[in-house]
Protein backbone atom coordinates (compact mmCIF):
# COMPACT_ATOMS: atom_id res chain seq x y z
CA UNK A 1 0.00 0.00 0.00
CA UNK A 2 0.87 3.86 -0.86
CA UNK A 3 2.57 5.80 2.31
CA UNK A 4 -0.30 6.71 4.75
CA UNK A 5 -1.77 10.47 3.52
CA UNK A 6 -1.22 13.06 6.01
CA UNK A 7 -4.76 13.77 8.02
CA UNK A 8 -4.81 16.06 10.41
CA UNK A 9 -7.05 15.88 13.25
CA UNK A 10 -8.39 19.03 13.97
CA UNK A 11 -9.54 21.64 11.39
CA UNK A 12 -7.00 24.56 11.82
CA UNK A 13 -8.04 28.06 10.62
CA UNK A 14 -11.06 27.77 10.06
CA UNK A 15 -11.98 29.84 6.79
CA UNK A 16 -15.76 29.46 5.85
CA UNK A 17 -18.45 27.93 7.43
CA UNK A 18 -22.45 27.44 6.28
CA UNK A 19 -24.96 26.38 8.41
CA UNK A 20 -28.24 24.44 7.32
CA UNK A 21 -31.58 24.10 8.65
CA UNK A 22 -33.09 20.37 8.90
CA UNK A 23 -36.32 18.81 7.86
CA UNK A 24 -37.46 15.01 8.48
CA UNK A 25 -35.34 14.79 11.40
CA UNK A 26 -36.67 11.90 13.81
CA UNK A 27 -34.11 13.30 16.84
CA UNK A 28 -34.26 16.84 17.80
CA UNK A 29 -31.70 17.99 15.35
CA UNK A 30 -31.90 21.23 13.94
CA UNK A 31 -28.88 22.17 12.37
CA UNK A 32 -26.35 20.70 10.03
CA UNK A 33 -22.72 22.93 10.00
CA UNK A 34 -19.98 22.43 7.25
CA UNK A 35 -16.75 24.06 8.31
CA UNK A 36 -13.72 24.44 6.06
CA UNK A 37 -9.83 25.04 6.99
CA UNK A 38 -7.75 27.14 5.72
CA UNK A 39 -5.48 25.07 2.86
CA UNK A 40 -1.93 24.24 3.84
CA UNK A 41 0.95 22.83 2.43
CA UNK A 42 1.58 18.69 3.22
CA UNK A 43 4.07 18.34 5.53
CA UNK A 44 6.37 15.72 3.48
CA UNK A 45 5.81 16.85 -0.05
CA UNK A 46 5.11 19.65 -2.32
CA UNK A 47 0.76 19.89 -2.50
CA UNK A 48 -1.46 21.06 -0.54
CA UNK A 49 -4.62 19.81 1.99
CA UNK A 50 -7.93 21.31 2.90
CA UNK A 51 -9.48 20.12 5.87
CA UNK A 52 -13.14 20.45 6.12
CA UNK A 53 -15.72 18.56 8.57
CA UNK A 54 -19.33 18.35 8.49
CA UNK A 55 -21.05 18.73 12.21
CA UNK A 56 -24.21 17.38 13.08
CA UNK A 57 -25.03 14.85 10.81
CA UNK A 58 -22.45 11.20 10.16
CA UNK A 59 -19.06 11.31 11.37
CA UNK A 60 -17.70 14.64 12.71
CA UNK A 61 -14.16 13.62 11.74
CA UNK A 62 -12.47 15.73 9.99
CA UNK A 63 -11.72 14.94 6.01
CA UNK A 64 -9.30 16.22 3.70
CA UNK A 65 -9.31 17.17 0.01
CA UNK A 66 -5.85 17.15 -1.48
CA UNK A 67 -4.43 19.25 -4.67
CA UNK A 68 -1.06 20.44 -6.29
CA UNK A 69 -2.05 23.85 -5.12
CA UNK A 70 -4.36 25.48 -2.83
CA UNK A 71 -6.64 26.21 -4.91
CA UNK A 72 -7.49 22.94 -6.45
CA UNK A 73 -7.33 21.38 -2.57
CA UNK A 74 -10.22 24.01 -1.85
CA UNK A 75 -12.24 23.11 -5.41
CA UNK A 76 -12.09 19.64 -4.43
CA UNK A 77 -12.99 20.47 -0.43
CA UNK A 78 -16.23 21.88 -2.20
CA UNK A 79 -16.71 19.44 -4.70
CA UNK A 80 -15.87 16.33 -1.77
CA UNK A 81 -18.15 18.19 0.37
CA UNK A 82 -20.93 18.24 -2.09
CA UNK A 83 -20.87 14.47 -2.39
CA UNK A 84 -20.85 13.88 1.36
CA UNK A 85 -23.76 16.15 1.82
CA UNK A 86 -25.88 14.13 -0.50
CA UNK A 87 -24.86 10.88 0.63
CA UNK A 88 -25.18 11.45 3.78
CA UNK A 89 -28.65 13.00 3.56
CA UNK A 90 -29.63 9.85 1.02
CA UNK A 91 -29.12 7.32 3.82
CA UNK A 92 -30.03 9.27 7.28
CA UNK A 93 -33.52 10.23 4.91
CA UNK A 94 -32.48 14.01 5.90
CA UNK A 95 -33.13 17.03 3.71
CA UNK A 96 -30.89 20.25 4.15
CA UNK A 97 -31.96 24.15 3.22
CA UNK A 98 -29.53 27.01 3.15
CA UNK A 99 -31.28 30.04 4.40
CA UNK A 100 -29.57 31.96 1.42
CA UNK A 101 -31.92 29.64 -1.57
CA UNK A 102 -35.24 28.37 -1.72
CA UNK A 103 -34.74 26.08 -4.34
CA UNK A 104 -33.04 23.33 -1.85
CA UNK A 105 -29.27 24.08 -3.64
CA UNK A 106 -26.97 23.94 -0.88
CA UNK A 107 -24.73 25.62 -2.88
CA UNK A 108 -21.71 22.90 -3.39
CA UNK A 109 -20.93 21.45 -6.09
CA UNK A 110 -21.13 17.75 -6.61
CA UNK A 111 -18.08 16.04 -8.77
CA UNK A 112 -18.64 15.28 -12.38
CA UNK B 1 -10.22 -14.12 2.26
CA UNK B 2 -11.46 -16.45 -0.14
CA UNK B 3 -9.90 -15.79 -3.72
CA UNK B 4 -13.61 -15.12 -4.78
CA UNK B 5 -14.05 -12.45 -2.97
CA UNK B 6 -11.05 -10.71 -3.45
CA UNK B 7 -11.41 -11.38 -7.07
CA UNK B 8 -14.85 -9.49 -6.47
CA UNK B 9 -13.42 -6.27 -4.30
CA UNK B 10 -14.73 -3.21 -5.68
CA UNK B 11 -12.09 -0.99 -6.93
CA UNK B 12 -14.22 1.59 -7.98
CA UNK B 13 -17.23 3.38 -5.64
CA UNK B 14 -19.70 5.68 -7.50
CA UNK B 15 -22.64 6.05 -5.12
CA UNK B 16 -25.07 7.88 -6.41
CA UNK B 17 -25.76 7.67 -10.27
CA UNK B 18 -24.57 3.96 -10.26
CA UNK B 19 -21.65 2.10 -9.47
CA UNK B 20 -18.78 0.30 -11.52
CA UNK B 21 -17.11 -2.77 -9.94
CA UNK B 22 -14.36 -4.67 -11.87
CA UNK B 23 -14.16 -8.40 -11.40
CA UNK B 24 -11.02 -9.62 -11.20
CA UNK B 25 -10.09 -13.10 -12.96
CA UNK B 26 -12.36 -12.13 -15.53
CA UNK B 27 -10.97 -8.86 -17.26
CA UNK B 28 -14.28 -7.22 -17.55
CA UNK B 29 -16.38 -4.52 -15.13
CA UNK B 30 -19.50 -5.44 -14.03
CA UNK B 31 -20.92 -2.61 -15.62
CA UNK B 32 -20.28 -0.06 -17.89
CA UNK B 33 -17.10 1.90 -18.50
CA UNK B 34 -17.66 5.12 -17.27
CA UNK B 35 -16.04 6.75 -19.61
CA UNK B 36 -18.00 4.39 -22.54
CA UNK B 37 -17.08 4.82 -25.82
CA UNK B 38 -13.42 6.41 -24.72
CA UNK B 39 -12.70 3.43 -23.78
CA UNK B 40 -13.29 1.13 -26.44
CA UNK B 41 -16.50 -0.35 -28.14
CA UNK B 42 -16.89 -2.88 -25.38
CA UNK B 43 -17.07 -0.80 -22.03
CA UNK B 44 -17.30 -3.67 -19.92
CA UNK B 45 -13.69 -4.35 -20.99
CA UNK B 46 -10.68 -3.67 -19.15
CA UNK B 47 -7.39 -1.93 -19.72
CA UNK B 48 -7.45 -3.84 -23.52
CA UNK B 49 -8.22 -7.11 -21.90
CA UNK B 50 -4.35 -7.28 -21.01
CA UNK B 51 -4.33 -6.89 -17.03
CA UNK B 52 -1.31 -7.98 -16.30
CA UNK B 53 0.66 -5.46 -18.70
CA UNK B 54 -1.49 -2.27 -18.24
CA UNK B 55 -3.08 -1.23 -15.37
CA UNK B 56 -5.71 1.29 -14.72
CA UNK B 57 -6.81 2.24 -10.93
CA UNK B 58 -8.94 5.23 -12.11
CA UNK B 59 -11.25 3.96 -14.67
CA UNK B 60 -10.18 6.29 -16.44
CA UNK B 61 -7.15 5.46 -18.47
CA UNK B 62 -5.05 2.80 -18.60
CA UNK B 63 -1.49 3.53 -17.98
CA UNK B 64 1.88 1.12 -18.24
CA UNK B 65 3.97 0.61 -16.85
CA UNK B 66 1.64 0.17 -14.07
CA UNK B 67 2.67 1.73 -10.40
CA UNK B 68 5.80 -0.18 -8.79
CA UNK B 69 4.53 -2.96 -6.36
CA UNK B 70 2.80 -2.24 -3.50
CA UNK B 71 1.80 0.82 -4.85
CA UNK B 72 -1.80 0.05 -6.04
CA UNK B 73 -5.14 1.20 -4.22
CA UNK B 74 -6.06 -2.09 -3.77
CA UNK B 75 -4.87 -5.70 -3.23
CA UNK B 76 -4.96 -7.52 -6.84
CA UNK B 77 -5.04 -10.67 -4.48
CA UNK B 78 -3.81 -14.17 -5.96
CA UNK B 79 -2.83 -14.81 -9.71
CA UNK B 80 -6.22 -14.43 -11.72
CA UNK B 81 -7.76 -18.09 -12.83
CA UNK B 82 -7.87 -18.63 -16.36
CA UNK B 83 -10.51 -17.26 -17.71
CA UNK B 84 -13.99 -19.64 -18.68
CA UNK B 85 -14.05 -20.43 -22.07
CA UNK B 86 -17.68 -19.21 -21.80
CA UNK B 87 -18.84 -17.32 -19.04
CA UNK B 88 -20.93 -19.53 -16.43
CA UNK B 89 -25.04 -20.03 -16.72
CA UNK B 90 -27.13 -16.83 -15.68
CA UNK B 91 -23.81 -14.81 -16.65
CA UNK B 92 -23.78 -12.47 -19.70
CA UNK B 93 -21.56 -9.55 -21.09
CA UNK B 94 -23.62 -7.36 -19.70
CA UNK B 95 -22.81 -7.73 -16.06
CA UNK B 96 -25.56 -9.79 -15.87
CA UNK B 97 -26.61 -11.87 -12.14
CA UNK B 98 -27.12 -15.46 -11.04
CA UNK B 99 -23.52 -16.67 -12.13
CA UNK B 100 -21.31 -18.95 -9.74
CA UNK B 101 -18.70 -16.72 -10.17
CA UNK B 102 -19.68 -14.46 -6.95
CA UNK B 103 -22.77 -12.42 -5.21
CA UNK B 104 -24.59 -10.42 -8.11
CA UNK B 105 -23.59 -7.21 -8.92
CA UNK B 106 -25.99 -4.49 -7.44
CA UNK B 107 -28.96 -3.12 -10.27
CA UNK B 108 -28.09 0.75 -11.42
CA UNK B 109 -28.48 3.00 -8.44
CA UNK B 110 -29.53 0.47 -5.92
CA UNK B 111 -27.92 -1.13 -2.97
CA UNK B 112 -26.43 -4.63 -2.23
CA UNK B 113 -25.17 -3.35 1.55
CA UNK B 114 -26.16 -1.03 3.86
CA UNK B 115 -25.58 2.89 2.52
CA UNK B 116 -23.36 3.53 5.59
CA UNK B 117 -21.32 0.67 4.63
CA UNK B 118 -21.29 1.54 0.93
CA UNK B 119 -20.19 4.84 1.73
CA UNK B 120 -17.34 4.27 4.46
CA UNK B 121 -15.90 1.86 1.59
CA UNK B 122 -16.29 4.23 -1.02
CA UNK B 123 -14.60 6.87 1.40
CA UNK B 124 -11.77 4.48 2.39
CA UNK B 125 -11.10 4.14 -1.53
CA UNK B 126 -11.32 8.04 -1.99
CA UNK B 127 -8.31 8.23 0.71
CA UNK B 128 -6.45 5.59 -0.76
CA UNK B 129 -7.14 6.86 -4.31
CA UNK B 130 -5.61 10.48 -2.49
CA UNK B 131 -2.72 8.30 -1.20
CA UNK B 132 -1.40 6.75 -4.50
CA UNK B 133 -1.98 10.13 -6.09
CA UNK B 134 0.78 11.70 -4.42
CA UNK B 135 3.50 9.14 -5.50
CA UNK B 136 3.08 10.32 -9.04
CA UNK B 137 6.13 12.94 -9.83
CA UNK B 138 4.56 14.81 -12.49
CA UNK B 139 2.45 17.71 -11.09
CA UNK B 140 -0.01 17.53 -13.97
CA UNK B 141 -1.01 13.95 -13.72
CA UNK B 142 -1.11 14.89 -9.34
CA UNK B 143 -3.48 17.50 -10.35
CA UNK B 144 -5.36 14.81 -12.78
CA UNK B 145 -5.07 11.99 -9.84
CA UNK B 146 -6.75 14.38 -6.99
CA UNK B 147 -9.68 15.09 -9.78
CA UNK B 148 -10.05 11.51 -10.76
CA UNK B 149 -10.00 10.30 -6.87
CA UNK B 150 -12.55 13.29 -5.96
CA UNK B 151 -14.80 12.50 -9.43
CA UNK B 152 -15.34 8.81 -8.34
CA UNK B 153 -16.62 9.70 -4.64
Amino acid sequence: MPEQLFKPNTIGQIIAERKFTVFGAVDQRSEVKVVLGKPEKLPDGPDFYCPFQIVGMGSDKVRCSYGIDAFQAIQLAMTSIGAFLKSLCESEQLRLRWEGDDSDELGFPLPK
Amino acid sequence: MPADQIRNRTVGCKMTDGEYVLRFGTGRFLSEDPIESQGGINFYRYVRNNPTTWTDPFGLQEQQPPLPPGTYPFDPGPPPSPLPPSLPPGWDNKGGAGGTLGPPPSPKGGASCPVNERRESCEVQWENDNSVCRILSEASARARCYQSANQRL
